[in-house]
């Protein structure tokens, strides 16, 4: 029954990374040729589509209820959002920005197609091969690239965009969003991928053992 | 390689194939390919007894070590 019922998650696993594999082909076509033919080249119509996380000091009173009848005061002095430029930027910025998002959808496609690989080897009764070890070597440093250009943009967009910003009630003061979590898992896979390694040499001694 | 396999040596001295040794040293014909191409990474005592037994030899005739020649010149 569990055999069964493991069968059976291997292959939505198998079916749901296939789709979502091709749909991330699409999108990244659509996404890296509206910003190639849009920003970057100036040949269609175009906003920046640089959308940047950003945190800000506000003072905004409120009120919040509690019960029927008790009403205490409430101030927001710190907010996270997200701002976008609608007209275009220097040409150079967006070129960069073109080349980091290239890297970025390059390594989750590799990221996913290492994955779906993984699952087939698994769907074949075959998952402790050499390659695999690789494929979670692959996804572990990817994972970590990923996090680290994302970081990368931020940063260039904090050092460029920041000090061009203006508005008249809030003061910006961004941060470089690296998400300590991905780095850690793709730390945790890279040892798992090193124990695999391990395995599947251990493997092979049993397998060329007469 | 340092150690050499001369179980087709011991095998054409014998006059017997591959097939009929594995069967009477009771291991696949896959097993014995991978000890005679020199593809394995250990071999098991109990193969290597019953291989002599049917060859009628000693592990010496079957395993040769052959010293590297980078090690013979230091």
């Amino acid at each position: 029954m569990q055999k069964i019922l493991n069968d059976k998650l291997v292959v939505t696993a198998d079916i749901v990374l296939r789709i979502i594999l091709y749909l991330s082909i699409v999108a990244s076509i659509f996404f890296l040729g509206k910003m190639l033919l849009g920003p970057v080249l100036g040949i269609t119509e175009y906003k920046s589509g640089l959308k940047t996380p950003i945190e800000f000091s506000v003072n905004e009173q409120g009120t919040a209820t509690f019960g029927s009848n008790q009403t205490v005061p409430v101030n927001i002095e710190h907010a996270k959002g997200l701002f976008q430029i609608d007209r275009p930027v220097p040409k150079t910025l967006m070129v960069v920005f073109f080349l980091l998002n290239l890297i970025f959808f390059g390594l989750i496609l590799w990221v996913i197609h290492s994955l779906w690989m993984i699952v087939q080897s698994v769907r074949q009764k075959n998952p402790f091969i050499v390659l695999n070890g690789r494929r979670l070597h692959i996804i572990a440093f990817s994972m970590i690239g990923i996090e680290l250009i994302q970081g990368l943009a931020n940063l260039i967009k904090m050092l460029y965009l920041e000090p061009r910003l203006n508005f008249e009630t809030i003061i910006v003061h961004s941060k470089i969003h690296v998400s300590i979590h991905v780095i850690i898992a793709g730390l945790v896979i890279l040892v798992i991928a090193e124990a695999f390694r391990i395995g599947v040499e251990l493997k092979e001694e049993h397998h060329f053992t007469v | 390689m340092s150690i050499r396999i001369n179980l087709d040596v011991m095998m054409a001295r014998r006059k017997i194939s591959l097939g009929e040794l594995a069967e009477q040293v009771g291991i696949t014909q896959a097993n014995l390919s991978i000890l005679k191409t020199e593809k394995a990474k250990a071999v098991r005592f109990t193969t290597l007894e019953a291989v002599c037994r049917v060859l009628d030899c000693q592990p010496g005739d079957i395993l040769e070590f052959i010293a590297d020649e980078k090690n013979e010149n230091e």
